[in-house]
């Protein structure tokens, strides 16, 4: 962003990130787009995994291969990154459909996705530990 | 796709087939903790998940490309590093979506 200011532009720049307060809603917002993301990375992996399951099993010999940390890792953040997209997209057809724009609720919607989130995260430690 | 509109909307259709695989493919993980190989061929080669998953990954390629547009053009603005992110995930996911498709359309169930 720096990089594209004209010299007429004097707003001041301010890009301390921890001292930015960031609202609910916006963590909601950011999380959504780092949860797209990372699945869309995570993609190949899993469409791998399909072809062990459908085809070759050999191939999933191969995966459980690496090291059992790096396993429950990687299927730990391929579960919460899917159920968080899902609940914040929930989230945005919710409010897209209902009409439903003022603040107050989506403040709300936004406590309500990042619960039940959390709530799956926390299941999903519990479901990895079994 | 012409605008804006078009690409919001379409957004939202394909979001729709999208959960209706991958929730349901959440909660066989969540309810399955010992899942062997076989668990997971049943339930994914199953008629109905090869439907809502064939579905799903014609839906994902087209959900996915807008939205790494919409994130790319948000904060990639040096026009050839914004090409070279937005061709690399055009390219994992066309080619996933691809993959997903044939592997769910030709295999058999694997199970004798």
């Amino acid at each position: 962003m720096v990089l594209l200011k004209k010299n007429h532009d004097v707003r001041p720049v301010f890009l301390n990130l921890f001292k930015i307060h960031l609202p609910v809603t916006a963590l909601t917002s950011i999380l959504h787009r780092i949860t797209g993301v990372v699945m869309m990375l995570a993609l190949p992996i899993l469409i791998l995994l399909l072809y062990g399951v459908a085809y070759d099993a050999s191939m999933l010999r191969v995966v459980s291969a690496l090291p059992q940390w790096l396993l429950l890792v990687s299927e730990f953040g391929v579960v919460v990154a899917f159920m968080y997209h899902i609940l914040a997209g929930l989230r945005h057809l919710f409010h897209d459909f209902t009409g439903s724009h003022s603040l107050g609720s989506t403040v709300i919607s936004s406590w309500v996705v990042l619960s039940l989130w959390l709530v799956w995260c926390f299941f999903a430690i519990i479901r990895l530990m079994i | 796709m012409d605008n804006g509109v078009d690409a919001w909307l379409v957004q939202r259709v394909t979001s729709l087939f999208l959960v209706s695989y991958f929730l349901p493919v959440l909660i066989f993980w969540a309810i399955t903790p010992v899942a062997l190989v076989d668990h997971w061929r049943l339930f994914l080669l199953s008629s109905e998940m090869r439907v809502l998953g064939g579905m799903a990954s014609v839906a994902l390629l087209i959900h996915a490309c807008i939205g790494i547009w919409v994130v790319a053009t948000d904060y990639i603005h040096i026009d050839f590093y914004q090409q070279a992110a937005l061709s690399f995930f055009y390219l994992i996911t066309t080619v996933s979506s691809a993959v997903m498709l044939v592997l769910l359309w030709s295999s058999g169930t694997g199970l004798g």
